[in-house]
């Protein structure tokens, strides 16, 4: 029971946060919350590192009283500015419009449609429902997990605080912590765990694991659905959902899929603000690629991507010079003070980025693990193998990416004319983005698929996102002509 | 209900509510594919065809060719016994020289082995050796009391195996902690005509092994030698063609934009429901065996059961360690420990020690199952092959004899 307490809390923090953000846009409760869990347990993680970062230790009780403390925020700063009345906090939105709270139905028009669709929910149902047997089933398992998130969060747990001393043998979990410049979200969601738990138990310390998993779908679903009715994203959903890798992810406590989720937003918040220019998805946008920085250090190119693609956007509508600014102001600032401070210390601590205990040790065009005498200089082999690795050896993402390639070619027109070249802009830049780490840096990360697939799952929702776009297009398109 | 009569079932609701509607698509897809699952098990066991090579151990002299690394082993009466292993490999004799078309390996064997089994073949194209592995699904622990039952276990070969290939020698690596493990026969056989497509099916359905590495990826099945994904990628052209087709005889429709359009996403859709049935199917495998390793277990069962039984000596020995270090001390490795590749002693013990720390500076050194560490009583030292590595160290704890705590300085 207590590791639903200890979801809860923190998912009511984000969904307050939510309600706040998102109060002039149309979500209902369920997105509200399945967007509350990410943001929560963002905040979460950063309540537990600025108490390491004072030296509060890190017991249960202090930290309970900051997310109370956040919570009672949250709903002043909601019942001052949001649109809530003052009688319920959660009675005035759980019937907001698209609320699904009081009444569900299948979506598609025909008894067939229904059909499929009710197919398709109970698929995707019983694989939330597998997701969340295995993760409260199996131990920690992947070694991974153990040996680097794990062991940084159970060391943090017996320490008490981050053991910030510069002086000692196991400064801020060296030695527990493989790569210390690793980014501490999951570290700290297995230590909050942990604190409720009273101890810190194999199987139960990544129960957050298998919620990421459902409150993705859940927002992919919605995401979808704005653009292509309940139809035709619950049939994305499922698309999406039956991608191995992803349900792999969702059963273990490794950070890959925490990445997706907030990736996979900060991308589609930009894609609602390109589609409407409503200044607050920007903000959004931004505090998600925070998040995404603070849960892998790949979420710095999702950053990078959607800030040159907003350039772009604001260059080709030709917006006044204020206008840009401000547009730029309110996607940066909320990354800043999520990403700020963890990106400040990791730089004075010379913790780097790269594969090793600690320092910024990029030997560019040489990979570190890569085999001892090969040659330096760019790896371009790594392209046929990645080819092969994503499209033929390995079976990861269900037909996901080459579905969007064919649509890519037969709705080229489409997609060229539309917002949804920025969508390509980002897929374009984060795929090329990897392979120039690959061709460059990490060689074994495709010749020994130890990286290509793990990161292709960050970009993996977005190309969905990119095909259901395109063929919304492709089909109004064809609708129209034949009309 | 078994699978025959489920399949009967779902006969007589497909034909009564969807065959005669005509509409149903997704009945008669899941039908198609639930009956595809149906044929193995009606198909007849596969018969030896004109080529077969049999090892039953039945002579004395037939076992002593057969050896065993990182375990022990012993004949009794026509059986080859693995007493005790650690991830033991099981090697045959040299020299076999068995034809590639003998692709079918089979063997029987009884005992607590279950995981992800490696067969590696060292043929005449590949002296080197190919790996294969493949699940194996015997006893769990402690399901023995009344001697356990014999299972046979088919593995197809001829999907990593060239046609006119030779098989020289293989070796069989067993998972995790073995204790008794008995194989009755191994056997390499041409299997006929339905044997084959027996063997091919089985070899598509065989599930990914979910072990204790990192998640990196999950392989696509073979289907005979061929990709899964390949085969998606043709079903998906022949299916574009057969749609296109059908939608201009039957519908009327104009071949045009509308109609590929139409075509492609239809054939998609098919194909992506294929891909997702048979990796579903992987993770249905997988909550049957978590069923029985992992639910309602205690948090110890479960870890030992992740490692198969194999590292339960060696979490003993880090609680007899976690009790005997005095508050305040800590503990580390002796010398520069092992690193197997299928599990990490220093790192392990790192992890599971807490929250006893470990540091380079503590007084206290383990050794575990390391052959290049020696101890001499008489001068109190420890030496890492040959070289001086520990002064003044006496043993504080031992829980088995190559599992050993030492203190470092302080005296006898």
């Amino acid at each position: 029971m207590n590791i639903f307490f200890a979801l809860i809390i923190p998912t009511f923090a984000g969904f307050l946060l939510t309600s706040l953000l998102l109060k002039k846009e149309d979500s209902g409760i369920v997105e509200k919350l399945a967007l509350g869990y990410g943001l929560g347990l963002g905040m979460l993680s950063m309540q537990i590192f600025f108490m390491g970062l004072l030296a509060i230790g890190f017991r249960f009780l202090p930290m309970l009283a900051g997310q109370l403390i956040i919570i009672a925020l949250l709903i002043y700063l909601n019942l001052r500015y949001g649109r809530m009345s003052c009688v319920s906090v959660i009675s005035s939105t759980s019937f907001a419009p698209g609320s699904c709270a009081c009444s569900f139905s299948l979506p598609g028009g025909s008894k067939a449609a229904k059909l499929v669709a009710g197919l398709a929910l109970i698929w995707i149902i019983l694989k939330c429902l597998f997701v969340l047997y295995e993760d409260f089933t199996r131990p920690l398992f992947a070694v991974d997990t153990w040996s680097n998130w794990a062991a940084g969060a159970k060391f943090f747990y017996y320490e008490g605080s981050m053991l910030l001393d510069p002086e000692s043998e196991h400064y801020f979990g060296r030695d527990y912590r493989l790569f210390m410049g690793h980014p501490l979200h999951t570290v700290f969601l297995q230590l909050w765990q942990a604190l409720w738990l009273g101890s810190f138990h194999e199987v139960l310390v990544k129960s957050w694991s298998a919620f990421y998993f459902i409150a993705f779908l859940i927002v992919f679903y919605f995401t979808v659905k704005r653009e292509s009715g309940s139809f035709r994203a619950l049939l994305w959903t499922l698309f999406v959902s039956t991608a191995p890798l992803l349900v792999y992810h969702g059963t273990e406590g490794l950070a890959d899929l925490p990445l997706t989720y907030y990736s996979f937003l900060s991308v589609a918040f930009m894609w609602r603000y390109i589609k409407t220019e409503r200044g607050g998805l920007l903000i959004v946008s931004g505090v998600f690629a925070g998040m995404a920085v603070f849960t892998k250090n790949e979420g710095l190119l999702v950053f990078t991507t959607l800030l040159f693609t907003l350039v772009v956007f604001t260059l080709v509508r030709g917006r006044a010079k204020s206008e840009k600014a401000y547009a730029f102001v309110r996607f940066i600032l909320p990354f800043v003070i999520v990403a700020g401070p963890w990106l400040l210390f990791k730089f004075l601590g010379d913790f780097g980025f790269g594969h090793s205990g600690a320092g910024s040790e990029m030997a560019w065009l040489s990979d570190p693990t890569y085999a001892e005498g090969t040659r330096t200089g760019l790896h371009i082999e790594v392209i046929p193998i990645g080819l092969w690795e994503i499209f033929v050896d390995k079976a990861n993402f269900n037909l996901t990416i080459p579905f969007w390639l064919v649509l890519s070619v037969i709705g080229l027109r489409e997609w060229i004319s539309s917002e949804i070249k920025y969508l390509y802009l980002i897929i374009i830049m984060i795929v090329g983005a990897f392979f120039f780490i690959y061709l460059t840096l990490e060689v074994t990360a495709v010749t020994e698929a130890t990286g290509i697939h793990r990161n292709a799952l960050l970009y993996l929702p977005i190309i969905a996102f990119a095909s259901a776009m395109v063929l919304e297009k492709l089909l109004s398109n064809v609708g129209d002509k034949s009309s | 209900m078994t699978l025959s009569r489920c399949h009967a079932k779902m006969v007589s609701i497909v034909t009564r509510r969807s065959l005669h509607r005509g509409r149903s698509f997704s009945f008669c897809l899941l039908f198609f594919i639930f009956s595809l699952l149906t044929i193995p098990s009606s198909l007849p066991a596969a018969q030896p065809g004109e080529g077969s090579h049999l090892f039953d151990f039945e002579s004395k002299g037939e076992i002593a060719n057969w050896q065993v690394v990182r375990g022990s082993l012993a004949a009794k009466g026509g059986v080859l016994l693995i007493n005790e292993g650690f991830f033991p490999v099981l090697y045959s004799p040299g020299s076999l020289d068995i034809p590639a078309s003998e692709s079918l390996l089979q063997f029987s064997y009884r005992g607590a082995v279950r995981g992800t089994c490696e067969i590696t073949i060292f043929s005449s194209s590949a002296p080197r050796g190919i790996k294969k592995k493949f699940y194996l699904d015997g006893d769990s622990a402690g399901a023995r009391s009344n001697g356990g039952q014999w299972h046979k276990r088919e593995i197809y070969i001829g999907n990593i195996l060239s046609k006119d290939d030779r098989i020289l020698a293989f070796n069989l690596t067993f998972p995790g902690r073995i204790k008794g493990l008995e194989i009755d026969s191994i056997g390499f056989q041409e299997p006929g005509g339905a044997g084959l497509a027996k063997a091919v099916w089985f070899s598509f359905l065989e599930r990914e092994p979910i072990g204790t590495g990192s998640i990196n990826y999950i392989n696509s099945p073979l289907i005979g030698s061929w990709h899964f994904m390949t085969l998606l990628y043709i079903f998906i052209g022949l299916a574009f063609l057969i749609i296109v087709l059908y939608l201009i005889v039957r519908k009327k429709a104009v071949l045009g934009r509308r109609t590929a359009i139409n075509a492609v996403v239809a054939a998609f859709i098919l194909a992506s429901l294929l891909f997702a049935l048979r990796m579903d199917y992987n993770w249905v495998r997988l909550y049957c065996s978590d069923l029985k390793d992992f639910s309602g277990k205690s948090e110890k069962e479960r870890i030992s059961a992740l490692y198969m039984g194999a590292s339960d000596d060696f979490f003993s020995f880090i609680e007899a360690i976690k009790q005997k270090l005095p508050p305040g001390e800590m503990a580390r490795p002796a010398g520069r420990p092992i690193a197997d590749p299928r599990y990490n002693p220093a790192l392990m013990l790192r992890y599971y020690l807490l929250p006893k720390k470990s540091s380079a500076e503590a007084r206290y050194v383990w050794v575990y199952y390391d052959r290049a560490i020696s101890y001499d009583p008489a001068l109190r030292v420890l030496r890492q092959n040959g070289r001086l590595i520990e002064r003044d160290v006496v043993p504080v704890l031992s829980t088995e004899p190559a599992a050993v705590l030492y203190r470092v300085g302080g005296g006898a």
